[in-house]
């Protein structure tokens, strides 16, 4: 028996109903940790199966990282290389890039599973911190938890190991777990229910369900501002769970949207929009990028670097999401859009109006829809999907 | 010691274009809307340009950066 | 602390309370609704969701003394073979509409549940079941058959009949937990199977924790089955009411056979032409012994078979069994013997004596040319020769 995580108010009451033993723990001040631990156990046979192709592919899979990130652990705190490190991070990637290249051929499709892609970046954040020295203690279990935490194991947020393992290993006295935990938590998950199961269930029951086959100018566009909203509402909902669930087991996961639609440019659009994806793709991709290309001298200008890098950076955003071709436009189309925000952030028109609270309202406007072309093309409605 | 605090200043002077930060050096430079995702890049050169530290963007935290004492403490902790 | 308790508590309550009042009101709306503004055209119709999947239509319907059908593929196409029922009733002999129940994939165990979800009005009505021998062929019915036709609100009423035995529940029950096993959108009724279906004191618990969700989880289906088929009502309301036709059952039966000739010319198993030329021409060779190796009385559906006679037995709905046989010339070329399908029929036919149940066994059929359109599916004989059945025994 599979059970999909948060798709409808059954699943998330099965799940809730694994939290209880930690809420109890929770009242009694006690640590969660280990009780936590159990949940995910229990979680994770609900989501893969027990016994299914899926359920083996994931332990496989978690053998296989577990080693490399153990393993490179020990080695780094002995000895410095980066030839090691180059090829450690090269195996990690090794698993999700075969998945994402088979996949859409019928005999692979029942490669990979759920999660594998959210599931890829603790492991990669991992191996970086430990070759940058940032991660002194790895206890095996710790890793394991923080690699599969199954409240955010299908789509994020995606958490830091530091930050993690501070929650982690606090004992939260009664009266912070009932307020800042626990009851943040049942708000946020409400939320969620409003969101996902809410808006944005009627959204593509009303709207997008009801779409006609032939595209005009006119569906297109009425397709695009839906498909905007269905997409916030129900990944904000989604996170919404994701993040309630994760406070009531005492871990204050971070936030994925702020307002989004009220950014002014692109820049910060993506400082609002799936933020711990964002963030992740800033510190470990775009920053390091920069930060190596101006140092060895590829490029002399931090403008040229800045802006190949978010070209870059982008572009493999969108591979991530999928190797097909609207997915990788979407990537390069942001990519396209940071740049041009970058000029448009330098340039006499903003400096000159950027006090001004019309050219804030009219800048939000535009802003808006420059996400939802973005938006539009990666729902792959133009492309027939 | 004094040597690296006015280095601080110079820094987080050049990267938030302006020189209202040496007043309050308690000010929240992220609230106040002066330093964002990019300047993590521009003061890690700044950094490696004027004490020759090379410095990865996840050495630091938003807090180490969030006001001028703060990054004052966090410098010192790296330079020793 | 108490008072935020107390308040959040307010918060979820009072709109819930809202909510229920409203839901109430519309459900007794629907439910007059329903009734008041049927069109028997409705019924006529085959593969109509909202007959199938849900309640409150069949439930309804029961009330106006149609003649129920429950079958599948041989159902359809009443546009196309002017003997299917649906265009033969009412007739000057049986004065009663036709509801068309069920589709391609519906079988034993899928009626089992939905005359098990019907209420006591359901017993003494005119109901039909139609058994194909094609429900047997594989060891294991078909899994995604099943899921597509499945209906968990009519599970959820299934389960909630006092009048079925328990044993029978338990059979269903771990029938329809390993047939929904692994497709995660069928997660709540697969869950409730899988707990009911287990013995141990842990699983009932565990099914008792759970019995207030499943509560509220059915009142809801069951207020969107009644909104979902009002609104299929409505959609039919203003059709044209079918006349009480006169028939001369001599004639129709030469209209019958000259249509079937004039359907049935490039091939020697009395198929229609296209069904021949699609399915037949070109693979003629692979076919032949391609059943060789069907043991059709090892089919888990002969379990399912015998445990939906005796639900019908057990809950007093006493359905005219129509044993179907099938194109004897094309199963004889496939391997299928005819040897091993009249096993199959004794079979069928002994279950339905040993519940009491009044049956029609078409096994002299088998070689009657345009009985069947195809290689399994009534046709123009054959359906012209149950109607005229069906008119005597409920008349």
């Amino acid at each position: 028996m599979v059970f999909s995580q948060y798709t409808n108010i059954f699943s998330l009451i099965i799940f809730s109903s694994l939290l209880i033993p930690g809420i109890v723990a929770g009242f009694m001040g006690k640590r969660i940790k280990y009780l936590g631990m159990i949940a995910s156990v229990f979680a994770l046979c609900m989501i893969m199966g027990f016994h299914t192709l899926q359920m083996y592919q994931f332990l496989i899979f978690l053998a296989c990282e577990s080693i490399l990130i153990m393993g490179y652990y020990f080695f780094n705190k002995r000895a410095k290389s980066d030839f090691v490190y180059f090829w450690v991070l090269i195996l990690s990637f090794l698993p999700i890039i075969l998945i994402k290249s088979v996949i859409y051929l019928p005999r692979f499709n029942f490669l990979g599973f759920v999660g594998i892609s959210y599931v890829s970046f603790r492991v990669w954040q991992l191996i970086i911190e430990i070759h940058d020295n940032h991660i002194e203690k790895l206890p095996f279990l710790d890793m394991l938890y923080f690699i599969t935490f199954f409240p955010t194991i299908s789509s994020g947020p995606i958490d830091r190991y530091q930050r993690f393992t501070k929650d982690l290993n606090n004992a939260i006295p009664r009266n912070e777990y009932i307020n800042d935990y626990l009851f943040v938590g049942i708000k946020k998950i409400l939320l969620g229910v409003v969101y996902k199961l809410g808006i944005a269930a009627f959204i593509n029951l009303y709207v997008i369900e009801k779409m006609p086959h032939e595209k005009t100018f006119l569906s297109v566009v009425i397709y695009m501002y839906a498909y905007t909203f269905y997409l916030f509402f129900d990944f904000a909902g989604y996170s919404n769970f994701a993040v309630g669930t994760s406070y009531i087991l005492g871990i204050k996961a971070p936030e994925n949207f702020n307002k989004p639609f009220l950014a002014r440019n692109m820049k910060e659009f993506w400082d609002r929009w799936h933020i711990s994806l964002s963030k992740w793709f800033g510190d470990y991709l775009f920053s390091r990028f920069v930060l190596n290309t101006l140092r060895n001298g590829t490029f002399k200008s931090k403008k040229m670097a800045v802006r190949c890098g978010y070209l870059l950076t982008m572009t493999i955003m969108g591979l991530w999401h999928g190797f097909t071709l609207f997915y990788v436009a979407y990537g390069v189309y942001q990519g396209i859009m940071l740049v041009i925000t970058d000029f448009y952030l330098k340039s006499k028109v903003y400096r000159k109006f950027k006090k001004s609270g019309c050219y804030d309202i009219v800048s939000r406007i535009v802003c808006f829809q420059i996400v939802a072309i973005g938006m539009l093309i990666f729902s792959g409605y133009l492309f027939n999907v | 010691m004094e040597d690296l605090k006015n280095i601080a200043f110079d820094i987080m002077e050049e990267i938030c274009e302006t020189d209202e930060i040496r007043e309050d050096p308690d000010l929240d430079l992220m609230d106040a809307g002066l330093i964002d995702s990019l300047s993590t890049i521009n003061i890690i050169l700044l950094i490696e340009d004027k004490l020759g530290l090379k410095l990865q963007p996840t050495d630091f935290t938003k807090e180490d950066i969030s006001t001028v004492n703060n990054f004052i403490s966090f410098l010192e902790g790296k330079v020793k | 602390m108490i008072k935020k308790i107390l308040r959040y508590v307010s918060y979820v309550l009072i709109p819930f309370a809202v909510v229920m009042v409203a839901a109430y009101q519309y459900n007794n709306y629907l439910n007059k609704a329903i009734i008041l503004d049927y069109n028997s055209a409705l019924g006529r119709n085959y593969g109509v969701d909202e007959m199938n999947k849900g309640v409150s239509l069949l439930k309804s319907n029961a009330n106006k003394g149609d003649l129920i059908l429950l079958g599948s593929s041989e159902l359809a196409n009443s546009d196309y073979i002017a003997e299917n029922p649906a265009n033969m009733f009412p007739n000057t002999d049986l004065d009663s509409q036709v509801c068309l129940v069920g589709r391609a994939g519906t079988q034993s165990l899928l009626d089992a549940i939905r005359i098990g979800a019907m209420d006591e009005n359901f017993k003494d009505k005119k109901i039909v079941f139609i058994v194909s021998l094609q429900w047997f062929l594989d060891e294991k019915i078909d899994v995604n058959s099943f899921r597509a036709n499945f209906s968990e609100i009519q599970f959820y009423k299934f389960m909630n009949n006092s009048k079925i035995d328990d044993s029978i529940k338990k059979y269903v029950c771990k029938r329809t937990y390993s047939l929904l096993s692994g497709q995660s959108s069928l997660a709540a009724p697969c869950f409730y199977a899988y707990l009911y279906s287990k013995d141990n004191l842990f699983f009932r618990a565990a099914f008792n924790a759970f019995k207030p969700y499943y509560y509220l989880r059915e009142k809801f289906l069951d207020l969107k089955d009644k909104h979902e088929s009002y609104k299929a009502v409505k959609k039919f309301k203003d059709a044209p009411k079918q006349e009480i036709k006169s028939i001369d059952w001599e004639k129709e039966y030469k209209i019958a056979e000259e249509t079937g000739k004039s359907e049935c010319t490039n091939n020697s198993f009395y198929v229609y032409d296209s069904y021949y030329t699609e399915y037949f021409k070109h693979n003629l060779d692979s076919l032949k012994n391609y059943y060789g190796n069907v043991k059709l009385c090892e089919s888990d559906e002969l379990q399912d078979y015998e445990m939906a006679l005796k639900l019908f037995n057990d809950t007093g709905v006493k359905p005219y069994v129509i044993i179907v046989s099938t194109n004897g010339y094309y199963y004889d070329y496939a391997g299928l013997t005819r040897e091993k399908r009249l096993e199959l029929y004794d079979e069928l036919v002994s279950r339905a004596k040993k519940y009491n149940l009044d049956y029609l066994d078409l096994r002299d059929y088998e070689y009657t040319p345009y009985f069947y359109k195809d290689v399994m599916h009534l046709g123009w004989k054959g359906w012209l020769y149950l109607n005229e059945k069906f008119t005597k025994y409920f008349s």
